[in-house]
């Protein structure tokens, strides 16, 4: 008890100088909750959009290399009828699930009556897509994603043959016309009139009829007029000249099948996806079923995620070595002057009895007291520019993306605590090492010697 | 010193001998790969066929039969098997190709090179213009079953031909493709095809050889094939309106 009044009433005299360390831990604290927080921001997002926006699930369930090859042989290696009805007895014994949807996936032409363009469709279930816009945690963190660019969802759009056409992909075809917004228009008598006369450009932009053309499951050309529901972006310039949305039923009679591509579960929570993803194999396993389980996070699933997740990891390591070095460096600077200034004091302590560990000791209490006080001020900086920046409405375009994004700064209880934990550690171990291997002088050296 | 030279003029000589490219002038090509698609539906007058494709792909057999007018550098297809199918239909516009069937309310633009059944594109069902779409070299001849052949080296003139480049076999004295070899730009074999002409057209009271099947192979497995074979050929008068885009409209 002795040993910590000293230390503290140390700090208070030495509180000029401590005022350096103090801000210099105070400042780290503040850099590293931002960066983690951040970081949080593109985690929460990511993974809500990989989840949800992308309709994959938490776990996704397809035939036997289905993920690489159902699309382009979706035959061999798409789900049956049969397949879906045994997937879903087994998912219905499933604790933790929360919803199940089916996907199917398909490519094809799509055409504005004058030229065509290559699409990638993604079919999936209406039902599914509405329950997913209705989640709190997706109105969170895909706030941009939700929001249409133009049109309705196709619930809200009048009845009929509808799909959701990315923003790249319209502008190749030159749509601009989403459905509910245009009057159905009168027959076509002329192509060439419709096409190449006086203003087709406006005519073929304001009409929101295409017509979708894709290989079927056996093999054969078909084709289907639809209308534009709406216009959405991917999120992805990759994947922006090419994306299509529509109902599972319209993507099924275009592709004349009854198959899918897979089967997405969604879990109450996500953080289970991993012991229900081996739950689930076991099950299928013990049904004699062989069917491809993945999960959510997996790489080829999730590139974008894993892509720009491991980019962030590796930038705040770096970050946080570098603040980290300013850190113990401050702290390492602060305890050298205090011991060197203090070294008559200490020979006194020691020529009274007091051990090399208790003199540790008193340096200890005094990094500590800075640590505290550093964490706790770092961490209401970064609280209070949190909540500033999330107020200031910043938008920014990150590379590879197709739309502005907030820039937003979201640390978790998690996050925080972990840069408390590794900043007081680092201060405490770095005062400690110094006074350690200062202290360790006998009594007279520290007597006789002048700061 | 006179010995070197009389050497390296041998070898100038043996090199020019056994050299690939076949010197022959390029009218003779040209007049040559004509006279080739003239066997496959390659003439101005109107000419029509039924063509049935069956074909097995990975396992899976299917059949569908087409109904074909061409004129010139046009081509008006019609499906008329299976049922399900029936009433599609392909417009060859010159090199620009339609699909259409009667629920769409406007037809689609759609690339010679799509796969339309099995092994078979879509540029491969409607007639054959090689002398119009392909530069061509005479690089060697070669016995085919017997029968002498120019190999021509076929090089596409634009990006809507059905291939890149072709190896084509034509039989010196009958002038007609006796087999092809579809590459792709850098040389690869993709697919490989041999004709057989076992059906006469009469036109302007000369009777000349039809193509009566086509075999096409996946060049990575044999397994995947598509026999066309092509049936009752004969001068049709077909209107300019039927190669109208906008009469499928109507």
């Amino acid at each position: 008890m002795i040993l910590a009044k000293l230390g503290i009433r140390n700090f208070w005299l030495q509180r000029q100088r401590n005022l350096f360390a103090l801000s210099a831990i105070a400042i780290g604290v503040t850099g590293l909750i931002c960066i983690g927080g951040y970081i949080d921001r593109w985690e929460h997002t990511l993974r809500t959009d990989t989840i949800y926006m992308r309709g994959q699930g938490m776990v996704s369930i397809y035939r036997k290399n289905g993920w690489l090859m159902s699309r382009s042989l979706p035959k061999k290696f798409s789900l049956t009828r049969s397949d879906q009805d045994k997937i879903y007895a087994i998912i219905e014994k499933l604790p933790g699930v929360e919803r199940v949807g089916s996907v199917l996936n398909g490519s094809g032409l799509i055409s504005n009556g004058c030229h065509s363009q290559p699409f990638e469709i993604r079919g999936y279930d209406l039902a599914v897509d509405q329950w997913m816009r209705e989640r709190p945690i997706v109105k969170k963190w895909c706030a941009n994603s939700l929001r249409f660019i133009r049109g309705q969802s196709f619930a809200t759009t009048a009845p009929g043959p509808l799909i959701g056409i990315a923003t790249g992909l319209a502008g190749l075809i030159g749509k601009s016309a989403v459905k509910a917004l245009t009057s159905s228009a009168g027959p076509l008598t002329s192509l060439t009139e419709y096409c190449s006369g006086p203003g087709a450009a406006a005519r073929i932009a304001e009409d929101s009829n295409v017509q979708l053309m894709a290989m079927t499951a056996s093999g054969h050309f078909n084709a289907t007029d639809a209308d534009i529901a709406h216009v959405f972006s991917t999120g992805s310039k990759v994947n922006e000249d090419t994306q299509l949305t529509a109902p599972l039923s319209l993507v099924q009679d275009l592709l004349q099948t009854d198959r899918v591509s897979s089967v997405a579960i969604y879990l109450e929570d996500f953080r289970r996806t991993d012991a229900v993803a081996r739950d689930l194999r076991e099950r299928l396993s013990q049904a004699g079923l062989s069917y491809d389980v993945h999960v959510w996070n997996e790489r080829k699933l999730s590139p974008m995620y894993s892509g720009l997740m491991n980019f962030l990891h590796a930038m705040s390591l770096f970050c946080t070595l570098l603040i980290g070095s300013v850190v113990v460096l401050a702290v390492v600077n602060l305890t050298t002057m205090n011991v060197l200034q203090r070294s008559r004091e200490m020979g006194t302590l020691k020529a009274m009895g007091f051990g090399s560990g208790a003199l540790v000791q008193i340096f200890f209490v005094e990094a500590a007291v800075l640590g505290v006080l550093g964490c706790l001020i770092g961490t209401g900086i970064a609280k209070v520019l949190a909540i500033g920046i999330g107020h200031a409405g910043i938008h920014f375009t990150p590379p590879g993306s197709s739309v502005a994004q907030d820039f937003l700064i979201v640390p978790d209880v998690l996050t925080i605590f972990e840069v408390v934990v590794f900043v007081l550690a680092l201060v405490a171990l770095s005062a400690a090492a110094t006074a350690w291997a200062l202290g360790r002088r006998s009594c007279l050296d520290l007597l006789t010697h002048s700061a | 010193m006179l010995r070197v030279s009389r050497l390296v003029s041998w070898t100038l000589a043996l090199y020019a001998v056994a050299s690939p490219a076949y010197s022959a002038p390029s009218g003779d090509v040209l007049s040559l790969l004509r006279d080739a698609d003239r066997g496959r539906g390659g003439i101005q007058q109107g000419l029509g066929w039924t063509v049935s494709i069956d074909s097995q792909d990975d396992g899976d057999s299917s059949s569908t039969t087409y109904q074909v007018r061409t004129r010139g550098d046009n081509a008006y297809v019609e499906v008329t098997a299976p049922a399900r199918s029936k009433g599609e239909v392909f417009l060859f516009n010159d090199r620009t190709i339609w699909f259409f069937k009667p629920t769409l309310k406007k037809p689609v633009a759609i690339s010679a090179r799509q796969k339309l059944t099995g092994q078979a594109a879509n540029g491969d069902i409607a007639s054959t213009n090689y002398a119009r779409d392909y530069d061509a070299k005479i690089m060697r001849k070669e016995p085919v079953n017997g029968a002498s052949c120019f190999v021509l080296d076929l090089k596409s003139k634009h990006d809507s031909t059905t291939y890149d480049r072709i190896r084509y076999w034509v039989s010196e004295k009958r002038r007609l493709g006796i087999k092809a070899e579809f590459l792709s730009l850098e040389g690869k074999i993709l697919k490989k095809a041999e004709f057989k002409y076992d059906q006469k057209v009469v036109v302007d009271g000369k009777s000349l050889d039809f193509v009566s099947e086509m075999i096409i192979v996946d060049a990575l497995n044999s397994a995947n094939r598509s026999v066309m074979h092509y049936a009752k050929p004969a001068i049709v008068k077909t209107p300019d309106s039927l190669f109208n885009v906008n009469n499928l409209l109507r």
